[in-house]
């Protein structure tokens, strides 16, 4: 039955968008985490791919997350030399999490799942007016 | 086209409708019409096989806007559609070309309903999922079914007052 599956599909899209929504919070808690050691590098914003797989037990093709990578970007610096982190010049290395950046994101995120949560909303409706037939 | 399909639709949907009325008043039936009436299956009448074939469709098109509503991110995802409503029904009422040898290749008349969505925009990854013109989909789909339901349901009522039901179904 096709409708069962289309919920299967946004489930698994609202899933995605769950992960997402999970790794920009870890990003956004950690954008002032350094490292604790003189010199060591402090939290690497964290970027998720996703990607379409085709379920087998289903038989249907529903979204996953492909990996949560790391953002090799260059780190910022600031001289503090009091800081923990500090290296020897007292230069401190900071997250490269770009807090705009991840608010951006999650508004995305946001607006994907409730378009998915739409979706299933409308096919739940689908199957309980087809089932009403019967009535 | 949507217009066109919901005429054909609704014309698919007066004719079993005028037969069963006439039926209802006891008025005279030219014969055709009263071996339909009396053999009182609905799987003879048009409208109960069109409105099967509008809720497989309806369910076929939720089902590939989910799809593409979930990888609304991801990379290079193509959008899909399933064929108009339209040409579905073209399709069922046409001649089917008959294999009369066992060498004979399969007709082409029922290829993949599943087809490419001409993309309004694209992103950096290439992904052209539209969320608007997806979901705006999604509502169409969603009233189509609503009508084939209500039609459907409405018709069983009718049969319901022909068998003295009071309507009730």
């Amino acid at each position: 039955m096709d409708l069962l599956k289309a919920l299967n599909v946004s489930a698994s899209g609202m899933d995605v968008q769950t992960t997402r929504l999970r790794v920009i919070a870890e990003n956004l808690a950690n954008q002032s985490t350094t490292g604790s050691t003189p010199g060591a590098d402090p939290y690497r914003r964290k970027t998720v791919s996703f990607d379409s797989r085709l379920d087998r037990a289903l038989g249907i093709e529903t979204v996953h997350v492909k990996r949560i990578d790391q953002d090799r970007s260059d780190l910022p610096q600031r001289y503090d030399p009091t800081n923990p982190a500090a290296d020897a010049q007292g230069y401190v290395k900071l997250p490269n999490v770009n807090s705009f950046l991840e608010v951006m994101d999650m508004r995305e995120a946001q607006r994907a799942y409730s378009a998915n949560l739409a979706i299933l909303q409308s096919t739940r409706s689908m199957l309980s007016r087809t089932i009403e037939i019967l009535k | 086209m949507k217009r066109a399909t919901d005429e054909r639709f609704l014309s698919a949907v007066v004719k079993p409708a005028f037969i069963l009325l006439r039926a209802l008043w006891r008025r005279p039936l030219s014969g055709r019409c009263r071996n339909r009436v009396s053999a009182m299956d609905p799987t003879r009448i048009p409208l109960f096989e069109t409105a099967a074939r509008r809720l497989e469709w309806t369910e076929q098109r939720q089902g590939v806007l989910a799809r593409n509503i979930a990888n609304v991110a991801t990379p290079g995802y193509e959008p899909r559609d399933i064929r108009p409503f339209a040409d579905t029904l073209k399709r069922a009422t046409g001649v089917t070309p008959v294999r009369t040898a066992a060498g004979h290749m399969p007709g082409l008349l029922d290829p993949d309903p599943v087809v490419k969505d001409r993309p309004r925009e694209r992103a950096p990854d290439g992904n052209a999922v539209s969320l608007d013109a997806q979901l705006i989909k999604v509502a169409d789909t969603e009233t189509a079914q609503n009508l084939a339901t209500t039609i459907y349901k409405r018709y069983m009522t009718l049969f319901g007052i022909a068998l003295g039901r009071g309507g009730q179904g």
